[in-house]
């Protein structure tokens, strides 16, 4: 009798639950990638005046409050059509047909959006998968936390994918035919891990830390994307003061912000020798190991920022002179020396730019002040939107060549 | 009333007379047919004494043994002396040259009337003339017939009212063959054969204590199967040997067959999928296991030993771990979990994570594996369930036919069923591969019996997750455990070794330490005497085990 008491139990807990979530992993429709535009897209290509407004009429959707305000574009694998399948799949895919399916609806809320994708997908929407969230530069000054909220809060939604902003049409990163990969949604979401090459690219940027910014109030930086056809570009940033785009830092000061932000996974530094010195000329320099470490000095006549960066380097490439001079003790100390010089230099106006141009603390010192100090930090933090603009930085770098390279 | 009575009675005992009047008559015509119709139970050849008149004897045997052909007996008569004997025995069961050589020579030869001229005593051709090692005496026909069923002569002397069961037992038996059921690379490649004898005889080359038991039981009404229960005295627990032994003897059955029929008649759970004895057929694990402090159950007739008490870990041993080195053991034995885990609930997971959680895939494979399944007509709980059947199919062919033809099927089944479904675009090659590695890990368990039970424990847990995805997997694995964590054998908790925590018995677990750190005996069991090896380490050698 007790038994069956626990059997029962046990049936209620299964049939209770249901098999409500229960779905063929065919039968859903993937999204991959989304793209957030403001809400009048351009004509698309050189379709014939029919097609485009039969286009147009499906991209129309009638909301329950207010004016469409963007336009939402998700990005849908056609699978059967794609280059690199397995071999046994069924049929080869066709070269030449389009591998991806890009809907475009207009409205107001992202999930009100979503939902009218169910009305002309086949395949509910899915977005355990997504790879990129890609923002028009337009929609992003006005905000982001409005357009991002349902990306925080559906479950569907993983932390760890990345936004990106674009100063063109967002839909047009979507619109890119890749060479090598099959969905550009998958291609854009594979360039951040380059950030080991080249500090150009900003590599954090994902979802989770897009929230975590907005919801502590601190700036932050966001990937500058561009395409072309078949081309996609991730380099340079976008700067955000509160939730709000504020303007574009470039690619070379991008680099100085991850040195400054002790995020440089790798890259490069190039210096110039002086002409004195075995004939000047180039000397690019890879970064092998890179730290920086950021301390506030507080002071009655106002914050200073000591930042301490240690970089191990090793010569990749040298334009002028003998390769004997490589070897030379002396020869190294000037090119460190050069590099020290000039990357504080650099960091410095780095600093000093985004001060004066955007007055967005995207090097977050205010959680270093918070850490550092969490008593003065309560007193000063209404005001540090000002007092940022006055931090007055003290840049020391520290550079150390380990190898020169192999000469054949 | 008394009237009545009284004519009711007569009545009866008319009717009682007239009924037997017509037995009688009937009888006559069909005498013989009564005769051959007539069954013998041992019970009453107990109370069935050795005539002193051999013909009775003669008589009374033939009459037990009418149908049966190969009973032999052999009247003898010494001329001078008129003294009548009289040889039974079983052909075949019997060997020739005992009986010829050790028994008949020497009545017919040394009893000749110019060897001794006067009549022997019972006791003297007992004593002086029959040359066999193996001698009884017995007054009953029970003992008797038992004895010469079982292969042994039996000899009755005119006059005597006693009979002599002369050991003969001999008969044609397999040669000892490399094990079939669990190979191994290293070690001893003896096996378990089809005779009692030889296989304590194997054990008994390898005990040479004076402490080993065996206790030699008759189970089955009619086929009195000879069982021999094994155990170290001194070693095993207090009552263990006592609780099995007992519990063979209340075991009532017509035949036994087979140790693994023995064993499912003691053990305590009927309707387990998990077996709760070892079976093995290997001689030096029934050894290893004696040494523990476990008892082997030997039947006569089958060729695998039973071991009990047993718990979850000795599925997944093989006696090739303790013939390797520790570390490359431990590895092996990782495997050999991992390979159970994935055995019973590969497919199950598959099912789940397609169907409820693909967001867990990294996104390429889930792509990859989305593609794959595009085109496909069935849903992925029928296909794997489809391939599953096939991979049962054919292992029972493959297992039922002869061994040349077997081969053939594991091919044909290989390549039309995995190739061309999977061109015929009727599975996905992804399925094709999560079955063949889910048999393959089936494979590598070196217990049979723990291979069936995770093929038993695919199908709930491909029902599973088809249903609830992980969280019926879950649940059902919950279930399972403690399902397993409740069985018990012969007081032997099944997850004993794992579960209340003792260093001890976890040196030979998943993981196998070193044979020098084993200094004692699994606690779990209870042993008298703990102690295993005494610590040597200077001198680095082996003591003996005990």
């Amino acid at each position: 009798m007790k038994n069956k008491k626990l059997i029962l139990l046990l049936m209620a807990v299964y049939f209770l639950t249901g098999c409500w979530d229960n779905q063929e992993i065919q039968e859903r429709g993937y999204v991959l990638g989304i793209a957030i535009d403001k809400a009048s897209p351009l004509p698309k290509g050189q379709e014939s005046m029919d097609e485009y407004l039969s286009e147009r009429d499906m991209e129309e959707m009638p909301v329950q409050k207010g004016q469409p305000k963007y336009s939402y574009t998700i990005q849908v694998p056609i699978l059967a059509n794609a280059r690199n399948q397995p071999s046994g799949a069924g049929s080869g895919g066709g070269s030449g047909e389009e591998v991806t399916w890009d809907l475009t609806i207009r409205g107001n809320s992202f999930m009100e959006v979503n939902r009218e994708f169910s009305t002309r997908l086949d395949y509910p929407p899915y977005y355990e998968h997504l790879q990129a969230i890609i923002i028009n530069e337009d929609v992003a000054k006005e905000g982001l936390s409005q357009i991002l909220d349902m990306f925080f809060r559906d479950h569907e939604m993983r932390r760890r994918t990345r936004i990106f902003i674009t100063p063109h049409e967002a839909k047009y990163i979507l619109d890119v035919q890749p060479r090598i990969s099959d969905f550009p949604s998958v291609y854009l979401g594979r360039l951040p891990m380059n950030a080991e090459k080249t500090s150009r690219i900003l590599h954090v940027t994902d979802l989770g830390e897009v929230s975590k910014s907005i919801h502590t109030k601190t700036d932050f930086v966001l990937p500058r994307v561009t395409s072309s056809k078949d081309e996609i570009k991730d380099a340079g940033s976008a700067v955000f003061k509160g939730d709000k785009m504020v303007g574009w830092l470039g690619e070379i000061d991008t680099i100085s912000l991850k040195w400054i932000r002790d995020s440089v996974k790798g890259g490069l530094v190039v210096v110039n020798m002086p002409e004195d010195k075995e004939g000047g000329g180039l000397v690019s320099l890879e970064v092998i190991k890179a730290k920086t470490k950021v301390t506030p000095i507080i002071e009655d006549d106002g914050i200073k920022m000591k930042i301490d960066a240690e970089a191990t380097l090793n010569m990749s490439e040298k334009f002028q002179g003998h390769h004997d001079v490589a070897l030379d003790k002396s020869f190294i100390e000037v090119v460190e020396k050069k590099v020290e010089v000039d990357m504080k230099r650099r960091m410095t106006s780095t600093i000093k730019y985004v001060q004066k141009e955007f007055g967005a603390d995207i090097f977050h010192f205010n959680r270093i002040m918070r850490k550092y100090d969490p008593r003065y930090w309560a007193e000063i933090e209404g005001n540090w939107e000002e007092l940022f603009k006055q931090v007055e930085p003290i840049v020391n770098f520290k550079a150390e060549i380990k190898q020169i390279g192999t000469m054949k | 009333m008394a009237t009545m009575r009284k004519i009711e009675l007569y009545l009866y005992n008319v009717g009682n007379d007239c009924m037997r009047l017509i037995d009688k008559i009937k009888g006559v015509f069909r005498k013989k047919a009564v005769e051959k119709d007539k069954l013998f139970q041992y019970e009453e050849f107990k109370e069935r004494y050795v005539s002193k008149s051999l013909k009775e004897n003669r008589d009374y045997l033939q009459q037990v043994f009418t149908h049966t052909k190969d009973i032999i007996i052999r009247n003898i008569t010494i001329r001078a002396t008129k003294q009548n004997l009289m040889i039974v025995f079983v052909d075949g069961m019997v060997d020739r040259n005992v009986v010829n050589e050790h028994l008949i020579k020497p009545i017919l030869i040394d009893m000749a009337p110019e060897n001794y001229g006067r009549r022997l005593s019972f006791e003297e051709i007992r004593d002086s003339f029959i040359s066999a090692a193996e001698i009884k005496e017995a007054e009953t026909f029970d003992e008797l017939v038992l004895q010469l069923l079982s292969g042994d002569t039996l000899l009755f002397l005119e006059g005597q009212n006693r009979g002599l069961i002369i050991g003969s037992k001999g008969w044609e038996s397999r040669g000892i063959s490399e094990p079939t059921t669990e190979a191994n690379v290293q070690g001893p490649k003896d096996c378990f054969v089809e005779t009692l004898q030889n296989n304590i005889t194997s054990i008994r080359r390898r005990i040479r204590d004076p402490n080993l038991a065996i206790e030699m039981l008759k189970v089955g009404r009619r086929s009195k199967t000879d069982v021999a229960v094994v155990y170290l005295k001194g070693v095993i627990m207090d009552g263990l040997a006592q609780s099995v032994i007992e519990k063979i003897k209340k075991v009532d059955v017509d035949s036994l067959l087979d140790s693994s029929q023995l064993e499912y008649l003691i053990e305590e759970r009927k309707w387990t999928i998990f077996p709760q004895s070892v079976n093995t057929e290997r001689p030096d694990k029934a050894c290893a296991a004696i040494f523990e402090g476990r008892i082997a159950i030997l039947v006569d007739g089958s060729p695998f030993a039973v071991l009990v008490p047993s718990t979850f870990s000795m599925y997944l041993d093989a006696s090739d771990d303790y013939y390797t080195r520790p570390l490359v053991a431990s590895l092996v034995r990782f495997t050999r979990y991992f390979c159970y885990f994935l055995s019973a609930s590969l497919p199950g997971l598959y099912v789940a994570i397609t169907n409820f959680h693909p967001g867990m895939l990294p996104p390429r494979l889930a792509l990859a594996i989305t593609t794959t399944r595009v085109a496909l007509p069935f849903p992925t709980f029928v296909e794997v369930f489809i391939m599953e059947s096939v991979i049962e199919i054919m292992q029972e062919a493959g297992l039922r036919l002869p061994q040349a033809i077997g081969q053939t099927v594991s091919i044909v089944g290989g390549i039309v069923i995995g190739q061309a479904a999977v061109q015929a675009g009727l599975v996905s090659p992804i399925v094709t591969i999560i079955v063949a590695l889910t048999a393959i890990a089936s494979f590598t368990l070196p217990n049979y019996n723990a291979n069936l039970t995770t093929r038993t424990l695919r199908i709930p847990f491909i029902i599973a997750g088809s249903t609830f995805g992980f969280f019926g997997i879950v649940m059902l694995a919950l279930a399972i455990l403690s399902h397993m964590s409740a069985i018990e054998t012969f007081g032997v908790g099944y997850f004993e070794d794992f579960s209340p925590y003792r260093l001890r018995d976890l040196k030979d677990t998943m993981v196998k330490v070193p044979a020098s750190l084993m200094k004692d005996r699994p606690e779990l069991l209870k042993p008298q005497d703990t102690v295993r090896q005494v610590n040597n380490k200077s001198s680095g050698e082996n003591q003996d085990e005990k």
